[in-house]
């Protein structure tokens, strides 16, 4: 396992259509005056630099895949079909978390406090987007850096809560991530604060190579990625 | 071989570039894992075989095999001599070529991010690069290819490490995502510019997704590429088959694209991951000795850029607003805020210009008793993070623009150079270093001259001086050097003369500071609409002007049409177009229903208080207009024209304005209570801001809402409902672990035969999940909170 590595401040491009989605926003059917509009926007850009971005990641071997677990080095086992079948091909992974940060939290609480939900709303969808664009950012930089060492990451990621991978595997990858050293906090029931937390796992393919260990260690530890 | 000589030979003919090296030494043997660096090093012929390999298929430039060889890769490999190590590869690279190819010394990222996202402080990684630099230049290499770039501000570091180390030239290469930009968002135009103007004698793409994307990337840069262009992208995309990666496109394939990109506009081809020396003498085949396309003549635009954002300012484009307020002149708030190091009003008032439109920020941070040049840099750390928009450095210190210019992730225009000789001898060089436009002000050092044919003088000799420095007039904007009319009446058509000069003879991008004009002045705004106006006619092409007045704004937009420079008016009709407000059709022409309506909650107490003047009864105001409003806007919202944040918007108007009426009511004209609803997330779960919207919206439906927040445990919410003698309990949850407490509220509620419905909404819950804990309704969305909790009210009130 190689050790937890973090980024900080990251200004990770979002797409702002997705905040509307995410707000209800119909393309074939919703009507908004250019004042609206506005307003909306100028929330979003508010919320986007209010939005501290931090990443956390930290890469993994697998030792072994069944058909309902997943066992990473060290013995760590995630008991989970869908995600056993979404690792199958993958010799190593990357867990990564990100948060927008408590100035984000604090401030749409205030904002609802003060009887601003509609402002608070826009806050609260744009910082779980960005959030969520922080983790695209983070699997963009890897990708690249695996991919000059023959190495795949998979396009997609797998997060506790999904399928029938149960979020108290959040706790698992708290740990392995050592969230709790970077401020961030779990609750007894697996969530995370600041709210805008998000954690996840996605799949690292390599081709055979000699350097594999026969027990599945880490596949590649002086990469410095 | 000297910059000049290599820009010419780069555009004499296509040249052909090697292909990928890390791919084929694995194939050689270099097993997964290992520092390719190290490896190589240990295994020198596998290196002069390859791009032996590569010469004799047609690449007339190899690469030396250093991708990972700067400080801070090397350092993880546990390497410590960088210099050695890419002195002796470059050294190999140099056997390899002869005489028959030049050696590029490679230069790609470092792995590490630089501040504000990681630890390493720009000039951290201009370091990291100098020491790789200099052990490659020691090894013989002819150029440097800086590769594989994801972040401008990396790139930006290793080409000042190049050209502070030495002159030989320099290929810059970034490469980008599938959705065209870096990972930083930065767009290849943007790259483009940022880094031609930085000196990059080559710039272009590589490694990305494969040709056919690259492709349209190059066809959107040759226009304002003042550089020879570069394409080496991957054979496709990478895939594991069978253990091995393979890339998803064969030679044959790959060399299809050669011709699109010699027509596109590239002067520089080779192949990145998953090529081999079979794709490179596929493209030598097809573009050995083709002469490519030259340097498009896109005179007459001068273009900038931040790290995220191209601004063309052209003789054909709109005129330029370059916003002033972020200038601490005649503003104590923003002086003080600047003396405190605080940065809150800066990006306060970047923001509200960007809104109003400004294309380019001018900063200012010319503030006494302070650090000017660390203010600066300061605003512009923060700015460039903050906003996409470009910035204008505003200072005459030498050194907080070499500071400020020497961070900016961009190329920034410089305000300003005039004929002055401490301005030519010290701030001129600087501009030029970092690639800086800037704003050529027609004065010297005997002041201001009175007649715009002195001040043409002025221009002409100032742009000779800058032209030794490689600026173009597409590089500079010529100040109008408009005056106060209150002291000089004739200043503004002395401007006036300057700027036609410009447009019809000179051939330059111009610019005037506005509100000049009209210093000394009553209602300055009227002068500076007028003059702005006539400046249009002359043929201004950018105005640094407060974007917050409408009027200007409204003179702006109108000049650009009536002057042809907003093509057939589509800016103005989108801007000032009644039909395309949006609103939806149907509604009641009166102000108190229309303020509900469109969420509009400022004016919305305005409005009652002129409608309460005029003699309307409070009650008739809530029965007539307010109740139907909100009403309407729920439809909107149900059938999908209105969304979350406009039904929210129309509920805040709906709550101040019952507010404002409360006291004005008589009782029992109120809106009615249709029930009593505790509303609760459950114990467990923090998130309430559904649960707040939900409360918020059953209010101004005519609901007694008993918020108990989040968290709120099984006891405390059945006791609030028995003490109110409550309708509803209506419950929120978010997460699968939180949902489980419903289950035991429902199941209690049953149990004990207590009289309360049971309404469950949030993210985890679902139809099914309300159905299989018995619960009475589910709502997916707040207004169907409201429909559920009509229903279930009315259900209770008739079985009473």
């Amino acid at each position: 396992m190689k050790e937890v590595k973090l980024f900080r401040h990251i200004r990770a491009p979002y797409t702002k259509s997705m905040i509307y989605t995410r707000l209800g926003y119909l393309k074939t059917s919703t009507f908004i005056n250019r004042e609206q509009a506005k307003q909306i926007d100028r929330w979003i850009a508010e919320a986007e630099i209010i939005c501290d971005i931090m990443l956390v990641y930290r890469l993994i071997g697998i030792e072994s895949v069944c058909s309902g677990s997943v066992r990473f080095s060290g013995g760590i086992i995630f008991n989970s079909g869908a995600l056993a079948e979404f690792l199958k091909d993958s010799r190593e992974a990357v867990l990564m978390a990100s948060t927008a940060g408590a100035a984000i939290d604090n401030e749409i609480n205030s904002l609802q406090n003060s009887g601003e939900m509609a402002k608070a709303l826009v806050y609260d969808a744009a910082a779980s987007v960005i959030a969520d664009a922080g983790l695209d950012w983070l699997m963009a930089y890897l990708r690249r850096l695996l991919m000059q060492t023959g190495k795949i990451l998979a396009n997609k990621r797998f997060s506790p809560g999904y399928a029938d991978l149960e979020l108290y595997n959040q706790s698992v990858l708290y740990d392995l991530l050592e969230l709790d050293k970077w401020g961030i906090q779990i609750t007894p029931k697996y969530m995370l604060i600041p709210r805008k937390s998000v954690t996840a796992i996605a799949g690292i393919n390599a081709p055979y190579n000699e350097n594999r260990r026969e027990n599945g260690g880490d596949v590649n530890d002086k990469e410095g990625i | 071989m000297i910059k000049k000589e290599f820009r010419e030979w780069a555009l004499e003919q296509i040249r052909v570039l090697d292909g990928a090296t890390g791919t084929q030494l694995q194939k050689a043997g270099m097993p997964v894992g290992v520092c390719p660096e190290i490896w190589v090093l240990q295994n020198p012929e596998v290196i002069i075989k390859i791009q032996k390999e590569y010469i004799e298929s047609g690449s007339d430039i190899i690469y030396t095999c250093t991708f990972g060889g700067n400080g801070l890769k090397l350092k993880e490999a546990g390497v410590e001599d960088v210099y050695s190590v890419n002195r002796e590869l470059a050294a190999l690279s140099k056997k390899a070529a002869g005489s028959r190819a030049f050696v590029a010394g490679d230069i790609a990222p470092t792995g590490q991010l630089m501040e504000p996202f990681g630890v390493y402080t720009f000039e951290d990684i201009v370091d990291v690069y100098k020491e790789q630099v200099k052990g490659l230049l020691d090894g013989g290499v002819d150029l440097f290819v800086i590769e594989t770039m994801m972040d401008i501000q990396e790139a930006r570091a290793a080409l000042l490490a190049v050209k502070e180390t030495c002159d030989l030239p320099v290929m810059a290469s970034m490469t980008f995502e599938r959705g065209g930009h870096t990972i930083n968002g930065t767009d290849p135009l943007t790259a483009l510019v940022t880094l031609q103007s930085l000196g990059a004698d080559v710039v272009g793409c590589n490694c990305s997704t494969g040709p056919e994307q690259m492709l349209e990337i190059i066809k959107k840069l040759k226009p304002f590429a003042k550089v020879p262009l570069i394409a080496k992208p991957n054979a496709g995309m990478p895939k594991l088959v069978n253990g091995v990666t393979v890339f998803d496109m064969g030679d044959d394939e790959f060399a299809g694209f050669v011709e699109p990109f010699i027509e596109a506009g590239v002067n520089l081809i080779g192949g990145c991951c998953g090529t081999s020396p079979a794709y490179i003498k596929k493209i030598s085949k097809i573009a050995k000795g083709r002469k490519g396309k030259g340097i498009a003549d896109k005179g007459g635009v001068l273009v900038l850029s931040s790290s995220r954002k191209t601004v063309a300012i052209g003789k054909e484009l709109p005129i330029c607003v370059i916003g002033e307020r972020i200038n601490p002149t005649g503003k104590k708030k923003l002086r003080d805020e600047l003396r405190k190091g605080s940065m809150d009003l800066v990006t306060e008032y970047a923001m509200d210009q960007v809104d109003e439109g400004a294309k380019i920020l001018d900063v200012n941070a010319g503030v006494s008793d302070i650090d000017e040049a660390a203010v600066l840099t300061e605003i512009t750390k923060t700015l460039s993070t903050m906003v996409q928009t470009p910035l204008c450095l505003d200072s005459s210190s030498p050194k907080a623009l070499e500071q400020a210019l020497r961070i900016y992730p961009g190329r920034a225009l410089i305000n300003s150079i005039s004929g002055e000789k401490v301005k030519l001898d010290k701030i001129l060089p600087v501009a030029a270093k970092y690639g800086a436009a800037f704003i050529l002000l027609p004065l010297d050092d005997n002041g201001v001259p009175e007649t715009a044919e002195e001040r043409i003088e002025i221009v002409k000799k100032v742009y000779e001086i800058a032209k030794e420095y490689g600026y173009t007039k597409d590089d500079i904007l010529v100040d109008g050097m408009l005056m106060t009319v209150a002291s000089n009446q004739k200043s503004s058509l002395e401007a006036l003369k300057v700027i036609k000069w410009c447009d019809q003879e000179f051939n330059a991008n111009t610019v005037i500071g506005l509100s000049n004009i009209s210093f000394g002045l009553p209602e300055r705004t009227w002068i500076n609409a007028a003059f702005l106006a006539m400046a249009a006619s002359c043929g201004l092409t950018s105005a640094i002007m407060n974007p917050g007045v409408d009027v200007l704004m409204n003179v702006k937009r109108a000049s650009d049409a009536l002057t042809l420079k907003d093509k057939n008016c589509i800016a103005y009709i989108k801007t000032y177009s009644v039909n395309n407000n949006g609103k939806p059709a149907g509604k009641l022409k009166n102000p108190v229903y229309n303020a509900v309506v469109d969420g509009n909650r400022e004016d919305v107490v305005s409005c009652i208080k002129v409608a309460l003047k005029e003699g309307t009864p409070p009650a008739e105001l809530v029965d007539n207009y307010l109740i139907p409003a909100i009403t309407y806007v729920g439809e909107l919202y149900q059938k999908g024209k209105y969304f979350l944040p406009q039904l929210i918007q129309s509920a805040e108007a709906m709550k101040s304005a019952m507010a404002f009426l409360r006291p004005y009511l008589e009782t029992g004209s109120a809106v009615p209570r249709k029930g009593k609803i505790i509303l609760a997330t459950v114990k467990g779960d923090i998130h309430d801001i559904g649960k707040n919207i939900v409360g918020l919206i059953l209010k101004n439906y005519g609901f007694e809402v008993f918020d108990l927040g989040k968290d709120v445990p099984c006891d405390v919410i059945i006791n609030k409902a028995k003490e109110v003698n409550a309708d509803i309990i209506a419950l929120s949850a978010l997460m699968t672990t939180t949902m489980e407490e419903m289950r035991i509220m429902a199941g209690y509620v049953k149990n004990e035969n207590l009289p309360f419905k049971i309404m469950v909404g949030g993210a985890a819950v679902d139809q099914n999940f309300a159905v299989e804990i018995g619960a009475d309704a589910y709502a997916a969305d707040a207004y169907t909170a409201v429909k559920e909790a009509e229903r279930l009210t009315d259900y209770y009130s008739d079985t009473q």
